[in-house]
């Protein structure tokens, strides 16, 4: 048994996990609902015991670091975080309906980053710059956060689709968007594993095979596809509003659990971004450098900054707080993915 | 169904007006939360420009007019672009009048803001009114009536056991033949978001005395010597001399194996302060030195290239015979017994080949160290062969009398010094550390208030109860139940 067997079945109970949740939803089961708690605890463990093997695994090689150093590491350890979230949350407030939105959010970090082309799942020595215990702080404090924001945003779109009782509504334009784009992106992920696995040539960059094709025909095709889709969801999502706003609580539950999550992703920044740069001044004597990945995370802080004033001063709720919040996951996806892939600094290494 | 807007939160977090004063409309701008509000988005919009154009200092700024002609197409245009970002800051966003110029107005916002609502807050949490109106016990989220076959003092008593019990802090007051019971605990929770507000001031001055008092600076220093001049960053490269002087006894660096990849680099180093060896440690990255409040940092390595030694095992193809011979410099060896003799021609620590094919080194880490070799034959022709460190397999000539392997070379290194002085760190490491206290009371505790009324009618007293919590209500809910529960239960079991 090694650790990337492992990963695989969490992510198949993971999957299993969100079916589960859909149909407790759906039919107000108790009993399937303890269910697909259990099936994702269940996940959870055998993750947890992944990550934990992929550790030792690592000291067989002679590296001997925990495994949070690049970018496969992290996006496992963003999947965990928000699952292991989830998981306390529903201990706490006795409410299941958040695990609609967490499992499949934890299946599909794991599962993208699992297809993703050119994203070496290889454990790799750290460099001498990252062999501290700072490392270990930063990046746990900063992927609870993230993985608090990420919920928050599944919430948000949720809150913005539900909430809206017209198709010209921007709001509702908004959260479908989001859901389409987070959906075609997966989509793109999966089409690039296949062709991958298909031809057995590796992809030059992300998404070759579609909308970053080099013949002009596939991507006008890719973004047809994405606009089509697109359509499709916000023509279907208010004909069935009523009964897709049966499935889930209701908006004012919604909104609360979106704030909630925020309540415990920005303290959580904030050490991120604190022990990051107590790190920093030890490594190079300077505990802010202006990096793009430092901004970004700072632009990010500042943005749910705003947030939380909205709501807590200016007495904002609903769609506009909904709305901040899926800026505030855009910016979140930037620091994350965006900075590695578009700018260049310090952080190169995930 | 939509639950847009809901009115502010509960009155008395409102500052009260100051009537009549020129700076009220100023005050009134900065205390606006909307100001605010619109004062970090535009801090947030305005990072996003120094991310994505390279930064003086930090990356190269010429690169900048790459990006310009890649989005722009036309060379003219980039270089226009180029020179008005540049007349307007963009390359150096961060140290920009208008960048500081906002952080100022964040700054004064939340001085404002916290100076004037401070003075509520503290008599919302020091000043509590303890004989609550009806209409206060009608109006409040969390109510109960219990009625208690006990005498009024007895009643009071076994609440304020209760709420003792709860961690409630009790004042009591008396009103119209009431008796007025008040309890509260985590009070401090409504000082959490002044705590965070103040600690982010701390950071802003932490980084003022900073780049005011502090500097940085690097240095270099080859094994074996002492040094005692630093280069100054971003200041044209300005040398100063610190008032000690450090040496640099050893540098070493460690490999993974496969002999590419850096594990760890470290310097042993000696300070010597006014002729006397003071201190001795060994730095890496990750783990630096202190002195005197300077520290020295573990940032950079290289080769001098002076005190070249290089190993070479030979083998008589022959005999099979096997001999180390030690090059010091471009010395030339006689190989005993073959009548070969051997010139160290040069070392190329990380070897590779420019555009025309000729030897080269890419840098001066030992990354991939190839040995030169002249090897003269006992004919009087010589042949120049080159000997991969990494690869003793590879033979680039080929029919010599002697088998040549590279073992390894060794010369003088230095060791490059991230040397900071900074008196604004420990400001900011502690405005970091409010930062985090602050938004734990802010976010995870909540001030909780229970007002209990003790009337008596007849042979009973009746205690009603209220009582609310300025955060995480539902919690509180259920404490209030509980503390009703516990009375409940106490006084009939007395009565």
């Amino acid at each position: 048994m090694n650790s990337s067997t492992l990963f695989n079945v969490s992510l198949v109970f993971y999957l299993a996990a969100t079916v589960a949740f859909f149909i407790y939803l759906a039919f107000r089961n108790e009993k399937v609902g303890v269910g697909a708690t259990v099936v994702t605890a269940v996940g959870f463990a055998a993750q947890t015991a992944a990550i934990g093997l992929r550790w030792r695994e690592s000291y067989d090689l002679g590296y001997g670091h925990i495994p949070l150093s690049n970018m496969y590491e992290s996006m496992v350890f963003w999947s965990w975080s928000i699952i292991l979230i989830y998981l306390v949350f529903e201990r706490i407030y006795r409410n299941r309906a958040l695990g609609v939105i967490a499992a499949p959010l934890g299946f599909l970090a794991i599962a993208s980053i699992s297809i993703a082309p050119n994203i070496s799942q290889e454990i790799e020595p750290l460099v001498p710059a990252l062999q501290s215990n700072w490392l270990t702080v930063h990046v746990i404090t900063s992927f609870l956060g993230y993985a608090g924001f990420t919920i928050s945003f599944g919430v948000s779109v949720l809150y913005l689709i539900l909430s809206a009782e017209k198709r010209k509504d921007a709001f509702y334009i908004v959260g479908m968007a989001s859901l389409v784009t987070m959906l075609t992106l997966f989509a793109a992920t999966v089409l690039d594993f296949i062709v991958q696995k298909g031809t057995g040539v590796s992809q030059p960059h992300l998404f070759a095979v579609s909308f970053a094709s080099h013949a002009p025909g596939v991507k006008l095709v890719s973004w047809i596809a994405a606009v089509g889709i697109f359509a499709l969801f916000w023509y279907v999502g208010t004909l069935y509003h009523e009964r897709l706003a049966a499935l889930f609580p209701g908006l004012r539950i919604l909104d609360d659990l979106s704030y909630k999550m925020i309540m415990i992703g920005f303290p959580l920044l904030t050490l991120g971004i604190v022990t990051g740069a107590a790190w920093a001044n030890y490594a190079w004597g300077t505990y802010w450098s202006w990096d793009p990945k430092e901004t970004w995370s700072l632009i990010t802080w500042l943005i749910y900054a705003a947030f939380l004033h909205a709501r807590f001063t200016a007495g904002w709720r609903g769609k506009s707080t909904a709305v901040l919040s899926v800026i505030g996951f855009a910016a979140v996806l930037f620091t994350y993915i965006g900075v590695n892939f578009v700018l260049s600094g310090l952080h190169s290494y995930g | 169904m939509v639950d847009e807007k809901q009115p502010p939160p509960p009155a008395g977090t409102e500052p009260a007006a100051v009537a009549g004063s020129w700076y009220d409309p100023l005050l009134k701008f900065f205390s606006s939360v909307h100001v605010a509000v619109v004062t970090l988005i535009i801090l947030a919009s305005i990072s996003i420009i120094g991310t994505v154009l390279q930064q003086k200092n930090v990356g190269d700024v010429e690169d900048n007019l790459r990006l310009f002609q890649q989005f722009f197409g036309d060379a003219g245009r980039a270089q226009r672009a180029f020179d008005i970002s540049e007349r307007i800051g963009f390359f150096h966003l961060y140290q920009t009048w208008y960048f500081y110029a906002l952080l100022g107005l964040l700054s004064t916002s939340l001085i404002v803001c916290s100076v004037r609502r401070l003075p509520t807050t503290w008599r919302i949490m020091a000043r509590p009114k303890i004989d609550l109106e009806e209409s206060g016990f009608k109006s409040s989220p969390n109510r109960r009536t219990l009625s208690l076959r006990l005498p009024r003092a007895e009643a009071a008593a076994v609440v304020a056991a209760a709420l003792r019990k709860g961690g409630f802090g009790k004042r009591e007051s008396e009103r119209d033949g009431a008796l007025y019971l008040f309890g509260q605990k985590g009070a401090y929770s409504r000082l959490g978001i002044y705590t965070t507000h103040f600690s982010i001031i701390m950071i802003f001055i932490g980084g003022l005395l900073g780049s005011i008092y502090g500097f940085k600076a690097y240095m270099q220093i080859s094994e074996g010597e002492t040094s005692d001049q630093i280069m100054m960053r971003g200041e044209g490269n300005r040398t100063a001399t610190l008032p000690f002087q450090v040496r640099c006894d050893d540098f070493q660096v460690e490999y993974y194996p496969g002999g590419q990849r850096p594990k760890d680099y470290f310097s042993k180093l000696t300070v010597i302060d006014k002729g006397k060896e003071t201190l001795h440690e060994r730095i890496e990255v990750n783990s630096p030195l202190q002195y005197g409040g300077i520290w020295f940092y573990q940032s950079s390595y290289g080769d001098t290239g002076r005190g070249l030694k290089a190993s070479i095992h030979v083998v008589d193809v022959k005999t099979g015979a096997g001999h180390d011979l030690i090059f010091s410099g471009s010395e030339v060896l006689d190989v005993p017994g073959t009548g070969v003799r051997l010139k160290m021609q040069r070392i190329f620590s990380d070897f590779a080949q420019d555009e025309t094919g000729r030897p080269m080194s890419r840098s001066n880490q030992p990354k991939n160290p190839v040995a030169a070799v002249q090897v003269l034959l006992p004919d009087g022709t010589s042949k120049l062969t080159y000997l991969f460190k990494h690869r003793p397999d590879l033979k680039t000539v080929a029919g010599l009398p002697v088998d040549l392997t590279f073992i390894d070379f060794s010369s003088i290194q230095y060791t490059g010094l991230q040397v900071v002085y900074d008196p604004g760190v420990w400001v900011i490491w502690t405005g970091c550390t409010l930062m985090v206290f602050g938004l734990w009371f802010a976010f995870f505790s909540s001030h909780r208030r229970v007002w209990v009324r003790l009337r008596e009618e007849g042979d009973a007293t009746m205690v009603v109860l209220a009582g609310n919590a300025n955060k995480n209500r539902e919690s509180f809910a259920e404490e209030f139940e509980r503390l009703g529960d516990a009375i409940l239960a106490v006084g009939e079991a007395r009565g």
